[in-house]
């Protein structure tokens, strides 16, 4: 009766929240307030999948929902984020009858690092997905590591595990849980990113030195311990090859299929691969897993760009205090050559802060080519900027200072034929499209 | 001596914040000050000489790395006490703070051997301590600008370096409670939890190491004049927003 009760008043709130537009934890909340046990008197569907990472995860699962919504799966997951037990609540409780059934073919739910163990308390995965483990935020997370020891906490040996195999970190998890699937890139398909520093020198189960036969990026690639026999395994699913030009990508093992992604970079490749992989796990034929993925536009761009009376634009947004993201940009900043505006505004919402210390592990030298004509340093922190830049190769002329954002039109005033590449992170991103002059273009990224 | 030498302790290994920066900013304010300055690595090689040094300098590692990187030193522990004692310069930050201490007690009560060339125990914890940090020191009326990342704190150190102005700072009492200081020094020793390019941040406190470095190594000789650089504005700029947060 209480159960009933709780469903009941889940849905109503839900009902109520949507027409006052606000609010997702609130109708778990209240019924969890009527049955404070909700969540164990349910019946859930046989398959219950988390992923987590330092990167990627959001998108993943997106994806994940995607490949398996277009092939006829009905799937409940939490669009808003629900590490909390009321947020997991009322994801659950949406699609549950009045008996306490959830009906829908599987649940899907991306799950914070910190959380999960706290979160898998209250509903278990029959199947955990841990995409990888680097530095990311941490200040706000910790490092890799550390997270490493709270994912641990959250697994339990009935688990099935979903592993990154290139990762060494990540790919230690394996031996906490049942059974392992590994997903994967093999040699050549992607050209190595050397940074300014290698989380991957030493092993991580027991600090010996590690050699890889070859390396994707970062701590990525085929390793092998020279002092214990930690190695990498072979991948159940596999990216065997990538075509720059075309974005396709083939993937084999368990399944074998055709990919194509929008956005050329190792993440989408490493994304989308887990989302194929996981969605064939899932009971989706492969070739219908391929096109979904393949046709899906992600929701969240984090490239953008404009015409300026002829001037392209583009705005490549990465996170602070993550090297392993803001090189990827810098790369492609590189590439396109011509001007690049280095943006630093703010660091964190949390701290003030006075905590620069990433700069230095970005490899800013990626921009020292000749296409690349002039670089300004711009926000709060242009001098902490042009202070790690002084350790670069890039010749000092061609740098430039601008603390004072409101300078930033002048960008827009030189050259018509000379790209402008914009490198800055989410929260700082705004201060520039605002500063856009009204004839901007807004263009689409193919 | 006629070459500065800088030592870099595991630097593959303890990396965490960017803090091999603190070396480079060094060894550029020392090259500007005539001195010729060379950063070696050290990763364990038998026959490493500590004494040819004027500087041995470790970063911050995670905590497991910071085991191994005293499994590591243990052969050395003999060595590195002799170059303390001879008075070459050890600067340790972040975690890298650890190092030097008589003992790490780790939260399951165990306890791990550190090195010994500084009197205080190191405590560690479940869980992590962030924040920003406006420090002040006897050495200066300038702010020391830094921030904490960490899991241990330091317990028993006889004269704390700075004094927190802003932030809870590394060291604890008996009953483990912040005592709103932070990091050791004594005259050719600096250990401090802040991680990150500390010396970058701070300019003064790296013409303060810097010429330390530089009279023990050419004493009686005159440094020539280093001109400002962009990191006096960098750090006023930090040191004047920390400053503004104390008034609200
Ligand atoms: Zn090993």
């Amino acid at each position: 009766m209480k159960k009933q009760l709780a469903i009941l008043a889940c849905k109503a709130a839900s009902l109520v929240g949507r027409w006052l537009g606000k609010g997702s934890s609130m109708p778990g909340k209240v019924a969890l307030k009527i049955c404070p046990d909700i969540l164990a008197r349910l019946s859930l569907p046989e398959n219950v999948v988390a992923v987590t990472g330092s990167n990627g995860k959001t998108t993943t699962v997106e994806l994940l929902v995607a490949a398996l919504e277009k092939n006829g799966k009905t799937v409940c997951w939490n669009k808003e984020g629900a590490n909390q037990i009321e947020g997991v609540a009322t994801m659950l409780l949406r699609y549950a009858d009045l008996r306490g059934r959830v009906r829908c073919d599987m649940v899907v739910m991306e799950s914070d690092e910190q959380y999960a163990r706290h979160t898998f308390a209250f509903l278990k995965p029959s199947l955990f997905a841990v995409l990888n483990l680097y530095r990311d935020q941490m200040t706000r997370n910790g490092h890799p590591e550390y997270i490493y020891d709270r994912i641990a906490e959250a697994i339990s040996p009935e688990m099935d595990l979903f592993l990154n195999a290139d990762d060494p970190l990540t790919a230690c998890l394996s031996s906490l849980g049942r059974n392992t699937t590994w997903f994967g890139v093999a040699e050549g398909v992607l050209e190595e990113e050397k940074g300014v520093y290698d989380d991957g020198k030493y092993c991580p189960c027991c600090g010996g030195e590690m050699e890889y036969a070859y390396r994707q990026f970062a701590t990525f690639g085929n390793f092998a311990c020279q002092h214990c026999d930690y190695e990498r395994d072979k991948p159940d699913f596999e990216a065997v090859s990538y075509d720059e030009e075309s974005g396709n990508f083939t993937v084999s093992g368990r399944a074998e299929a055709t990919l194509h992604t929008g956005l050329k970079t190792p993440y989408s490749l490493y994304n989308m691969l887990a989302a194929f992989s996981l969605a064939v796990m899932l009971g989706v034929d492969p070739h219908g897993a391929a096109q979904a993925l393949s046709s899906h536009r992600l929701k969240s761009g984090r490239a953008q760009r404009w015409n300026v009376g002829g001037k392209d634009i583009m705005l490549l947004t990465s996170k602070h205090e993550n090297s392993v993201s803001y090189d990827r940009s810098l790369s492609l900043a590189a590439k396109r050559g011509g001007k690049v505006l280095v943006m630093v505004d703010a660091i964190s919402r949390k701290y003030f802060t006075g905590e620069t210390s990433w700069l230095w592990d970005i490899n800013f030298n990626k921009l020292n080519v000749p296409e690349v004509e002039h670089i300004v340093l711009a926000g709060q922190y242009a001098c902490d900027l042009a202070e790690r830049f002084s350790f670069t190769d890039i010749p000092q002329e061609k740098i430039s200072l601008m603390r004072d954002l409101d300078r930033l039109p002048e960008l827009f005033d030189d050259r018509a034929d000379q790209p402008l590449t914009v490198v800055t992170c989410f929260s700082d991103r705004d201060k520039f499209i605002r500063r856009l002059p009204a004839e901007a273009q807004r263009e689409e990224i193919a | 001596m006629s070459t500065l030498r800088l030592v870099h302790l595991f630097p593959d290994l303890l990396n965490l914040y960017g803090d091999y920066a603190n070396l480079l900013v060094l060894q550029r304010e020392l090259t500007a000050m005539g001195a010729e300055v060379e950063i070696v690595p050290f990763t364990g090689e038998e026959d490493f000489d500590f004494s040819e040094t004027s500087l041995v300098y470790a970063g911050p590692g995670t905590e497991r790395r910071i085991g191994y990187a005293l499994e590591r030193l243990e052969p050395f522990r003999e060595k590195l006490s002799s170059a303390r004692e001879e008075g070459v310069f050890f600067l340790f930050c972040g975690s890298g703070a650890e190092l030097p201490a008589q003992k790490i007690i780790l939260p399951n009560g165990e306890s791990i051997q550190g090195l010994g060339l500084a009197p205080y125990n190191i405590r560690r914890t479940e869980k992590r301590q962030t924040g920003d940090c406006l420090m002040v020191s006897g050495l200066s009326e300038k702010l020391v600008v830094g921030f904490l990342n960490k899991s241990g704190s330091m317990e028993g150190v006889p004269q704390p370096f700075f004094r927190m102005r802003l932030g809870e700072g590394g060291i604890i009492d008996e009953k483990g409670q912040p005592t709103k200081t932070e990091g050791y020094a004594d005259q050719s020793f600096l250990a401090t939890y802040c991680i990150g390019p500390l010396l970058s941040k701070n300019p003064w406190l790296r013409k303060l190491v810097a010429s330390k470095l530089f009279d023990r190594a050419f004493p009686g000789k005159t440094p020539l004049v280093v001109p400002q650089d962009v990191s006096e504005t960098a750090y006023q700029i930090t040191a004047d927003s920390l400053s503004r947060r104390l008034g609200t």
